[in-house]
């Protein structure tokens, strides 16, 4: 990480040269001299670089002073332009000049080298002495993107130029941005972020997914220090990595995102194989950048599917997605029982190679576990064997020993490994045949293993003995129904018989009851004074109060003579003048009924009348069958 | 006129062969696999007879038959020493399969005998490991009870029971004589507890025959765990070709039951078994 780090400072550095290059209006030409390596090795070249600015004179450029371990092999001289707005809003274009030379060193030792110098407008100006070790072959580490300037901001100086750029504004810059790195808007608002993108959103299990992940960094910006990267979640595929070092930083160009240019180096980059269907996801990569926190890419979702049932051969085993195809030597084939022979099957293509191969078991074969080498890498980056970029494949290399336990000729059959090809989207096997071995006889004990399972019933050649879906009698809501509907009837037979029994003691109760009677009777006075019958009238008057006087009070006044009659009701509560009313009008009633010059109607009629209103004070109650004249007595 | 009819019914007769064309591979491919694992059966070439048996239960052919006979091409690859890890619960998975989905008395004896010696070979690895374990568990009394007599036999004993319990209910309702009265009450007192036996039997039954999931162990030895996967210190491992009931999927775990053990293991160590 401190290498990480190390990179983006030299990256602040070179963002400052960008931002503050001076204008070029001096008279005088600046020069600067820079040296791409420090130390190179015997046969390797470094590049001498002369930047002049302002530069449009230049006409001319020599080295000298160059020692006898080095030697020049090449010369260049380009000239840069940039067109710069001051704080007025004027208008100025700078032209630089830049020379490089390419040294070789031949011999080792630490050597001075230079000035280099150019003519400018007819005089001879000349650079800075550079010194340059050259090391024996071997010496130094492997040459990779320099760890200290992942965006190359040191060597591309995009204007040309050395300087600074004091106030003013860049109207056109010339960064060579690439389209493909270009997003529309920025993840975060701040200068750098990581993005996070993978070449195909849906797949089968086993087909590569190539994540890549890119670091992007605002030009303009300073200071993008990235510290504690933890590595994005992919535990549901096999990751490879497709960088040689996933230490280094990989400068991949620029991009312009919502309208800002920015630097892009490639951080990771993986191939993936998905280990089982559905919606897998690729959590973010995250790592912390000084000053502006930390950040992670996006997450990624890929939908995973499996190979098409259709067509699969058998032996098909879920995630051998790819072209393989399968080599085998067998050595030697004429063995004693219980010797040895090797087997070696080599496994190759491009794809998700599969880590064990089925063998051809055969009673009295015996394969011993294989020893298994690979050599499995990032295949193509042209997409010259695949039809696709970033390709991961290689061989595998299956050792196995084999030992006959039984004598005579033995076919070891041949080795198949079927694959799914996701770019014809079909499936196809590959075989390779071992042929016949000789096994000579030899003295050696059976095994034990013999014997085992050896008494297994026979097999069946003839399908269709499965039971059918049966149908279930308790699937159904009747069978539930039916197993209470019995008692239930029983319950609701009972039930039933209790409540009718229990309406008609009702009913027979609400017949023969005092009020009913009373109600009975009024109704058979109204029914007399309808009639205009005075004699009807008086008999059904005295009916009537015999009847209030026992549902009322629960006296029974019929065959209580006289003055017997109120002193009855008294005793029941009823209040003495209501009682002699009661009293008076049975006696009245009687005697109208009973005269020999019979009944005057109207007298009769009155007399209903005042039965009425008793009834009515009687029904009220003892407190208030009281005459409403007497009250107060 | 004549050409015209000839021509339709030509092309009626084509059409027909086309779609009879186009069905054939589908029928053919199932057919043609299970002749192929057959062959490679009596060949004695196991791996081959695997490839072809599992090709068809990828093709969701369930099939007793079909299932006996994988079990036997797995049992003939442990015993060609070409063993892979999990093929003796393989081996059991497809008997037990068989013996589940079978009609056939004959084959279910003989996947019978096949799983018996499956879990014995399993059981003689666990005594020479020094892990005496007994593979097969044995279900509870209650669902040994419900399953002894079938689903449907339950249903006719729990309405049998249900008609008698009502005819005498009402017998000793309305009958007056006391022989029919006490007659009624002894029907009672038997159907009543046969009703409701009966009916929780039948139940039971047709919840496993709706709910019941069941899994055969297809791992050499599987470590009981938690429900995070943490492993548990005194549980001894599940067998190898252990018929267990899975109670729970979670992401990679499954809960599963055997015998009083309730515990989760990895999914990919166990194989379902289908059902009928």
């Amino acid at each position: 990480m401190s290498r990480l780090a190390a990179s983006f400072s030299a990256f602040l550095v070179a963002i400052a040269f960008v931002l503050f290059a001076l204008p070029a209006r001096a008279a005088t030409p600046r020069l600067r001299t820079t040296l791409s390596a420090e130390t190179i090795e015997v046969g390797d070249s470094a590049v001498l670089t002369l930047s002049v600015t302002p530069g449009d004179q230049v006409t001319e450029a020599q080295m000298t002073g160059m020692p006898s371990g080095l030697s020049i092999v090449g010369q260049s001289m380009s000239p840069a332009y940039q067109v710069t707005v001051d704080a007025t809003g004027q208008m100025t274009q700078v032209v630089s000049q830049r020379v490089q030379f390419r040294i070789r060193g031949n011999r080792e030792g630490t050597y001075t080298i230079g000035p280099p110098s150019v003519t400018n407008d007819g005089k001879r100006v000349t650079g800075d002495r550079v010194a340059l070790k050259v090391v024996a072959k071997g010496t130094l580490p492997p040459q990779q993107v320099n760890p200290f300037d992942p965006f190359n901001m040191f060597g591309r100086n995009p204007f040309g130029i050395d300087e600074p750029l004091q106030q003013q504004q860049v109207l056109e810059p010339n960064y060579p941005i690439d389209p493909k790195l270009s997003l529309d808007r920025a993840p975060t608002s701040a200068g750098t972020f990581l993005h996070a993108v993978v070449d195909k959103g849906q797949v089968v299990v086993g087909e590569q997914v190539t994540l890549s992940i890119y670091v992007y960094a605002d030009v303009t910006q300073s200071d993008p220090e990235l510290q504690d990267p933890h590595e994005p979640g992919t535990s549901d595929f096999l990751r490879q990595s497709l960088l040689k070092n996933d230490q280094n930083i990989e400068r991949s160009g620029f991009a312009r995102v919502g309208g800002k240019v920015f630097a892009v180096a490639l951080l990771r980059k993986y191939a993936l194989f998905p280990l089982h269907a559905g919606e897998l996801e690729i959590t973010p990569m995250r790592l912390r950048v000084t000053r502006l926190g930390e950040r992670a890419s996006e997450t990624i979702k890929v939908r995973v599917t499996e190979p098409p049932i259709d067509h699969r051969p058998a032996g098909y085993t879920m995630g051998d997605v790819g072209h393989f195809t399968v080599t085998a030597e067998v050595a030697p084939r004429e063995v004693e029982r219980g010797g040895a022979v090797a087997v070696t099957v080599e496994l190759s293509g491009w794809g998700n190679l599969p880590t064990s191969l089925t063998v051809p078991a055969r009673p009295g074969v015996t394969w011993l576990d294989p020893e298994v080498k690979e050599d499995l890498h990032l295949l193509d980056l042209h997409g010259d064997v695949s039809g696709a970029r970033d390709v991961w494949g290689g061989s595998r290399r299956f050792s196995y020993v084999v030992s006959p336990t039984k004598e005579g000729d033995i076919d070891l059959g041949e080795i198949v490994v079927a694959f799914y090809d996701p770019r014809t989207h079909a499936y196809d096997t590959t075989r390779a045949v071992l042929g016949t071995i000789h096994v000579k006889p030899r003295a050696l004990p059976v095994t034990e293993n013999a014997k085992l399972l050896a008494n297994m019933p026979q097999l069946r050649s003839q399908r269709g003995d499965t039971r059918a879906g049966e149908a279930y009698v308790d699937d159904s809501n009747v069978f539930w129904g039916l197993l209470g509907v019995p008692s239930a009837l029983f319950a609701v037979a009972v039930a039933g018989r209790r409540f009718v029994r229990r309406v008609a003691e009702s009913a027979r109760e609400r017949k023969t009851s005092p009020l009913a009677e009373l109600k009975q009777r009024q109704r058979a006075l109204a029914t007399a004074v309808e009639a205009n019958d005075g004699r009807t009238i008086d008999g059904a008057s005295i009916r009537v109060l015999e009847a209030a006087a026992t549902a009322h009070v629960g006296v029974n006044v019929r065959g209580v003579g006289g003055e017997a009659v109120a002193s009855v009701l008294e005793r029941e509560g009823v209040e003495p003048d209501t009682a002699a009313e009661l009293r008076d009008l049975l006696e009245a009633c009687a005697a109208a009924r009973f005269s020999p010059d019979g009944v005057e109607l109207d007298g009769a009629r009155e007399r209903a009348s005042h039965v009425r209103a008793l009834v009515d004070r009687l029904e009220s109650g003892p407190q208030s069958a009281r005459p409403s004249s007497g009250g107060g007595g | 006129m004549r050409a015209q009819t000839a021509l339709v019914i030509g092309c009626f007769v084509t059409s027909l062969a086309v779609d009879a064309a186009a069905d054939g591979p589908e029928v053919d491919d199932t057919t043609k696999l299970f002749a192929d694992g057959v062959h490679a059966l009596e060949q004695e070439r196991p791996n081959e007879a695997v490839a072809s048996f599992e090709a068809l239960a990828d093709r969701g052919v369930i099939d007793a038959v079909v299932s006996y006979d994988r079990g036997l091409a797995y049992a003939l690859r442990v015993r060609a020493n070409a063993e892979q890890s999990g093929d003796l619960g393989r081996a059991a998975h497809g008997f037990e399969e068989a013996r589940d989905l079978s009609s056939d008395a004959r084959l279910t004896s003989d996947a019978d005998v096949a799983l018996t010696a499956v879990r014995g070979e399993v059981g003689r690895r666990k005594a020479r490991e020094g892990v005496p374990t007994d593979v097969e568990q044995r279900a509870t009394p209650w669902r040994s009870l419900a399953h002894a007599l079938g689903e449907n036999t339950w249903a006719a004993f729990a309405i049998t029971a249900s008609m008698i319990l009502a005819a005498a209910l009402f017998l000793r309702w309305l009958a007056v004589g006391s022989r029919a009265r006490a007659g009624a009450a002894i029907a009672i007192a038997v159907s009543a507890p046969l009703l409701v036996l009966s009916a929780a039997l039948a139940r039971s039954a047709r919840h496993d025959r709706l709910w019941l999931h069941e899994a055969v162990v297809v791992r050499a030895s599987v470590h009981p765990s938690d429900a995070h996967g943490i492993v548990l210190p005194q549980a001894l491992p599940l067998p190898e070709a252990a018929r267990v009931e899975v109670v729970e999927q979670n992401a990679g775990l499954t809960e599963v039951r055997w015998g009083t053990l309730d515990c989760w293991v990895p999914t990919n160590a166990l194989r379902p078994l289908a059902k009928p």
